[in-house]
């Protein structure tokens, strides 16, 4: 019967394209759509888990690192390293900014770091801890044709940039920057009546000496420092993608609804048409004594293949957009080999396969033998 | 040339399912690249919404800040004061505003968070559903739809950064995904930033409409250290900011949803002419000219991949109607703009379809009519 089949696709190869192409555009439409979600969460995860440490110190109250605001008294950081099992403390701040050239502009979260917690793997450049440098974005980079020497302005203040590495959430490209160049930043602009009032400390990142539990220590700042709560990243990471889900969930959601009813409505088109071209033959077959049940495995085969090679064929068409994509706009990342994309996929695989079994099944029982002696066209 | 017109038409007719299928595909196809863009233009409209219920005549903020969704600005509170003294100016109102995470029950929420001089100040002019003006540093308004989306009441807790504030009221028309707005008395702000003595923008009134760009020129040379921009300036940086941010992932989306629908339509020209080739065959024969064939063929896939248009313009239109009841937190903002300008695109995705099955008509052959069956 498979062979059968590969015959009937093979016998008129075009036909067949344009069915596993359509299907296949579907569900890449959906495996974007999908990966996109994931890929969401997953730069709202690194956002944390890349700043490092065995513990992160917030505001009292705060707790998610992304697209909210965290403000710790700067005594706090002093009274954190006397604690016992504390190895090391990185301070932390997080300044939400509009970046401006020409016509463009860009919302950038400016991520600003002293001794760790900052940038992590380079494409290009260096980073540098002291002076006005900055490390930009990829997708900055690329958007505003910038690149390692050039001027970058935050609010009329001049950074140069030193590197570029590829780190965004949230739909936000992040930038790195320095203490020097914060401080600068802020005297530079006048923006606020004295230095003390600057919110210059959002997070604390923790190194907990090797060998010491690291919830006893957490727990010893929190009972030390009530101003502050003290989470490991995991932790704070999961609490920032809760945020995203509440976010994306909704419109990507429906939008994946839509794509799947799409490709639900293509499989039963694609197998009605498929069936519908194919009634001669069934005709014949029926004429030669074969059983229904026999056309309907037919069917479920046919579907079978054409599920199958559109689902492969469809990854490969949601591999090379999202590479396209990613080149174009590489603040979007898009995530589709994980297991929450691969269960979703295989949901869809048995319900178009079963769609498309199923749809067929009243063409295939009204066939009428006769038809086999009938003119071919 | 009529019959052949006719012919055209009843092989539409005679082959429905298969038309109205192609249809259906084409529909679903072109709803997901509207809905795509229709959410982002409701975010667009949403973003400028409250700037633009302030009806102010000039904004005023930090240096090297233009607009307000997503950015923060800084500036002295005495700056306030020294532009109420300047010739022109008829009412200066300050607010801090933050982008920032807010807790309601178990949910969290990105909002943006105003903090108002008064609860009767002039940036909080919004229209209230439920509830009544803030009087007390612990007390917040939220946008209507937290209710029915969070299961929040009056005199429920809610959390903006670590300060905890009661429900008072309920505001309608600014709210979506990407910008709910709050509202707080911002001392209690102004301490959650660590920020004291600092406000965000500065709305001003002039006494005079005629003299606005005169106002800001005196504002600009009179403080230091700051940038003021006309009201219809500053809406428009915000909303061109959301457009840019939004343009990239529309396109991609038109784009892959076109690449579907030509395939659809070169599935179903294709399939016709496959089926009717004798037909085709004929009509040649006794004279049918290719291109009154090829012209025939276009018009079915115009055809189709008008009304699957149509198909996803109503659906989009009827689900503009459900949306504010069962999700209402996607906002469809739904334009003749939005809804026209693809129009060329489909005719092209269309063109584009039924290109190779005229070829296939091209190159039929006329003896074909001729063969046995």
């Amino acid at each position: 019967m498979l062979s059968l089949v590969v015959k009937q696709l093979m016998h008129d190869r075009l036909f067949s394209l344009l069915s596993i192409g359509a299907l296949s555009m579907a569900i890449a439409v959906l495996l974007v759509l999908l990966g996109f979600e994931q890929g969401q969460y997953r730069q709202l995860e690194k956002a944390v888990l890349n700043r490092g440490g065995d513990l992160i110190v917030v505001q009292a109250k705060v707790d998610g690192f992304m697209a909210t605001r965290s403000s710790i008294p700067q005594f706090a950081r002093e009274k954190v390293e006397s604690i016992s099992g504390v190895a090391q403390v990185h301070p932390l701040t997080t300044v939400p900014a509009i970046y401006r050239k020409g016509a463009n502009q860009t919302p950038i979260y400016m991520i600003v770091f002293d001794s760790a917690g900052s940038v992590g793997p380079l494409l290009m450049g260096d980073v540098k801890d002291r002076g006005h440098f900055i490390v930009v974005d990829q997708s900055l980079a690329r958007r505003y044709q910038l690149s390692v020497g050039d001027e970058f302005l935050v609010s009329d203040f001049s950074f140069e940039i030193s590197a570029i590495k590829q780190e965004s959430a949230f739909m936000t490209p992040f930038v790195f920057i320095n203490y020097d160049g914060l401080i600068d930043l802020f005297l530079d602009s006048e923006i606020a009546p004295d230095l003390s009032t600057f919110p210059l400390l959002s997070y604390m990142i923790i190194d907990v000496e090797r060998g010491v539990d690291v919830d006893r220590v957490r727990a010893s700042i929190e009972q030390n420092l009530p101003e502050v709560d003290v989470f490991k990243p995991t932790d704070l990471a999961a609490n920032d993608v809760r945020m995203g889900e509440g976010f994306y969930k909704p419109v990507l959601g429906l939008l994946t609804m839509v794509g799947f009813f799409l490709a639900s409505l293509l499989a039963a088109i694609l197998m009605l048409s498929a069936v519908s071209r194919s009634k001669r033959d069934f005709a014949i077959l029926s004429a030669l004594g074969f059983p229904l049940t026999l056309l309907l495995k037919y069917a479920f085969i046919f579907s079978l293949v054409l599920v199958a090679c559109s689902i492969l064929v469809g990854f490969g068409f949601a591999a090379l957009l999202i590479s396209f994509i990613e080149y174009v706009r590489p603040v979007y990342e898009f995530y589709i080999v994980n297991l929450a994309v691969g269960l979703r996929l295989f949901y869809i695989f048995w319900l178009l396969l079963l769609l498309g079994s199923c749809i067929p099944y009243w063409t295939l029982r009204n066939t009428d033998p006769q038809t086999a002696m009938s003119a071919q066209r | 040339m009529n019959m052949i017109w006719l012919w055209g038409y009843k092989t539409l007719r005679h082959n429905i399912a298969s038309t109205l299928a192609s249809i259906c595909g084409i529909s679903v196809s072109f709803f997901l690249a509207l809905f795509f863009a229709a959410v982002w233009s409701g975010e667009t409209k949403q973003i400028v919404a409250y700037p633009k219920s302030l009806d102010a005549d000039l904004w005023v903020m930090q240096d090297g800040v233009n607009n307000m969704h997503m950015a923060s600005s800084y500036l002295w509170d005495w700056k306030a004061d020294a532009i109420r003294k300047i010739k022109g100016v008829a009412r200066v109102t300050g607010f801090v505003y933050v982008n920032t995470s807010v807790k309601i029950n178990q949910a969290k929420l990105f909002a943006f968070v105003v903090g108002l001089e008064t609860g009767d100040s002039t940036a909080a002019n919004v229209h209230l559903v439920a509830g009544r003006k803030i009087l007390a540093e612990d007390e917040i308004i939220l946008p209507s739809q937290t209710q029915s989306l969070y299961g929040v009441s009056l005199h429920d807790r809610v959390q903006v950064i670590d300060q905890d504030y009661k429900v008072v009221g309920f505001s309608a028309g600014l709210y979506s995904s990407a910008n709910p707005v709050f509202f707080v008395l911002k001392p209690r702000l102004q301490k959650s930033l660590s920020a004291d003595g600092t406000l965000s923008y500065l709305i001003v009134k002039t006494g005079n409409s005629d003299e606005v760009n005169q106002v800001k020129d005196r504002i600009l040379s009179n403080v230091d250290n700051l940038n003021v921009l006309t009201n219809d300036e500053f809406i428009e940086n915000d909303r061109d900011m959301a457009s840019q941010m939004g343009a990239d992932t529309i396109l991609i989306m038109m784009l892959i949803c076109s690449a579907l629908s030509t395939i659809l339509i070169g599935f179903s020209s294709y399939s016709m002419v496959d089926r009717k080739r004798k037909e085709i065959a004929i009509i040649k024969a006794i004279g049918g000219t290719q291109r009154l064939l090829s012209v025939v063929l276009l018009v079915q896939a115009l055809v189709i991949a008008l009304f699957g248009y149509f198909i996803a313009v109503v659906l989009l239109l009827i689900l503009s109607f459900i949306l504010p009841i069962v999700a209402p937190q996607i906002i469809l903002a739904l334009s003749y703009d939005l809804l026209v300008t693809p129009l060329p695109y489909v005719l092209g995705i269309a063109l584009l379809g039924a290109s190779y099955p005229m070829i296939k008509i091209l190159k039929l052959d006329p003896a074909l009519a001729y063969a046995s069956n």
